[in-house]
């Protein structure tokens, strides 16, 4: 609630800055839900997750002494847990699944494979993710998954909206020539892009 | 239903938030220093730069300052399309909507008759200059990444990267790294054709008009509301006059803004209960009513406050505000 999460957060940021060790651990449990999800829904499922969080927290703690309260206290935690989420897709691109690998989607799936069915799109769909360049993926993921307005895509990679919107654009685009020769894909991406 | 609706986020568990929490405690805070023995990569790389310097001063330019010909490209984009042109040291990507030639003779012009180009363009020392002509408005670059957007008369300049020079009629200007420059009126409000499928979407109300030219207005006030939030309540309640997904989202961000920026929860509060009568099933529906909760606390009607938490904690059960909730509702904190 970001109104909410603003009150009590000047005291606890000066606290941070202060080395307050019971201050780090508050805003780590205050905030840590939210970086969370934010690096999930962009990364997928992931065997660096914990690592990526504590790294996130890690360069919010050290970048607080900076902080002068000119953005809200969310804002600031979102751009820097994009910044680690940008940093590790640049240096260590998630191993790509050929899709023709993969196997076929079965051809009628029984009323009880739907959650089975629902994995495998997930799973396609990140491994088509993969196959994206890192600025387009997280632009796309940021707005179509987290559901952020393209403004704020554009702040948090610190670009224009134009910019996020175009790279949105190619990512849709290069999802939907996937999409065409993989039927799950397709069927996942219904409805939404 | 969204594609963040189909990808639920995996709860953690207790048990590994208190990993992660006594990793983090025992993690190094210092800020990233180079120490001594590991400087000598950095004197190695000035070393190498500085030799490329020299052999790039020391080359025949002639081979780098060859004069290319080719046939203009003529680029048209259909309505929610884009196409992105690559001429090996520019990569052109057009948006939606877009008509431009690009012409090679010695110079590269990209003449932009409508929509938006987004451009990234290598440093144009020994290169061909880079042009986008859009009207009146010439915008030369020296090397990097901006986009223009032209809807007749109106020309803005955006720049991610770099700097760009603008010759506008009314006089040259330099747009350096993260600003813009509007030539001309503001875009002009066309309206919106009707897109009865689209709307669904975004905010699950149907037969509304919504267009490209609604959601690009709602993106460019978005972009601005932080630097002059006044202005862009008003807009965003005008754009909420709609009963689309556009107009959906439009009054969730102003209900935020008056929440947030201008102070005026009270107004916050009329926004969410509008949003809640008109927009039940939209998206930003939880969001909207967590904001009343926190706009019920700034006027102190602590009372009020609990009583949204309570109905908001059975309307949205699982929504990522219910921490919250419970904590304004008295409710004891989940184990």
């Amino acid at each position: 609630l970001p109104e909410a999460v603003q009150e009590g957060d000047p005291e606890l940021v000066s606290r941070v800055v202060r080395g307050d060790r019971s201050a780090e651990r508050e805003l780590f449990r205050r905030h840590r839900g939210k970086v969370h999800a934010t690096l999930y829904r962009v990364l997928g499922s992931n065997r660096d997750m914990d690592d990526l969080i504590q790294d996130a927290f890690v360069e919010i703690f050290r970048s607080l002494a900076r902080f002068r309260g000119e953005a809200k206290l969310t804002t600031w935690i979102d751009r820097i847990t994009v910044r680690v989420a940008y940093a590790y897709l640049s240096r260590r691109r998630a191993p790509t699944v050929p899709l023709e690998i993969m196997g076929d989607a079965p051809a009628e799936s029984a009323p009880d494979d739907d959650r089975v069915h629902a994995r495998e799109g997930v799973r396609r769909f990140y491994a088509a993710l993969a196959s994206l360049g890192a600025n387009a993926r997280l632009a796309f993921a940021l707005h179509a998954i987290d559901g952020r307005p393209i403004a704020e895509v554009g702040r948090l990679m610190g670009t224009t909206a134009l910019t996020a919107k175009l790279r949105i654009w190619r990512a849709r685009r290069e999802l939907a020539r996937l999409a065409a020769g993989d039927p799950v894909l397709a069927g996942f991406l219904t409805e939404d892009s | 239903m969204s594609l963040g609706d189909k990808i639920p986020v995996e709860p953690l568990g207790d048990a590994r938030w208190d990993k992660i929490e006594r990793g983090l405690m025992e993690r190094d805070r210092s800020p990233v220093l180079l120490d001594a023995p590991r400087r000598w990569p950095i004197y190695a790389a000035f070393a190498a730069a500085a030799a490329v310097i020299v052999f790039l001063a020391a080359r025949p330019r002639s081979a780098t300052n060859r004069i290319v010909t080719a046939p203009p490209i003529a680029v048209s984009t259909p309505h929610g399309g884009a196409s992105t042109i690559d001429l090996g040291d520019a990569q052109i990507a057009f948006g939606e909507a877009a008509n431009a030639t690009i012409e090679r003779h010695g110079e590269i012009d990209v003449t932009l008759g409508e929509g938006i180009v987004e451009c990234e363009v290598a440093p144009r020392a020994g290169r061909p200059p880079f042009k986008v002509i859009a009207g009146a408005t010439t915008v030369t670059v020296v090397g990097t990444h901006f986009t223009v957007e032209r809807h007749g008369d109106s020309v803005r300049v955006a720049v991610a990267r770099g700097k760009v020079r603008v010759d506008a009629p009314d006089g040259q200007h330099f747009v350096p790294a993260g600003e813009s420059l509007q030539v001309g009126p503001p875009p002009p409000a066309p309206p919106a054709p009707p897109v009865p499928s689209a709307s669904v979407r975004d905010g699950g109300v149907a037969d509304a008009p919504k267009g490209p030219s609604r959601g690009k207005q709602l993106s460019v006030i978005e972009g601005e509301q932080h630097d002059d939030p006044r202005s862009a309540y008003g807009r965003l309640l005008e754009l909420a006059k709609g009963e689309d997904a556009v107009g959906a989202r439009a009054l969730y961000d102003a209900e935020t803004l008056a929440n947030g920026a201008l102070k005026k929860p009270d107004a916050a509060i009329l926004a969410s209960k509008e949003y809640e009568r008109r927009f039940p099933d939209g998206k930003d529906a939880a969001p909207a009513f967590a904001v009343r909760i926190e706009a019920y606390l700034q006027t102190g009607d602590r009372a009020a406050a609990q009583s949204a938490a309570e109905v908001f904690l059975k309307k949205y059960p699982t929504d990522e505000h219910v921490g919250r909730a419970r904590e304004v509702a008295g409710w004891p904190r989940k184990p």
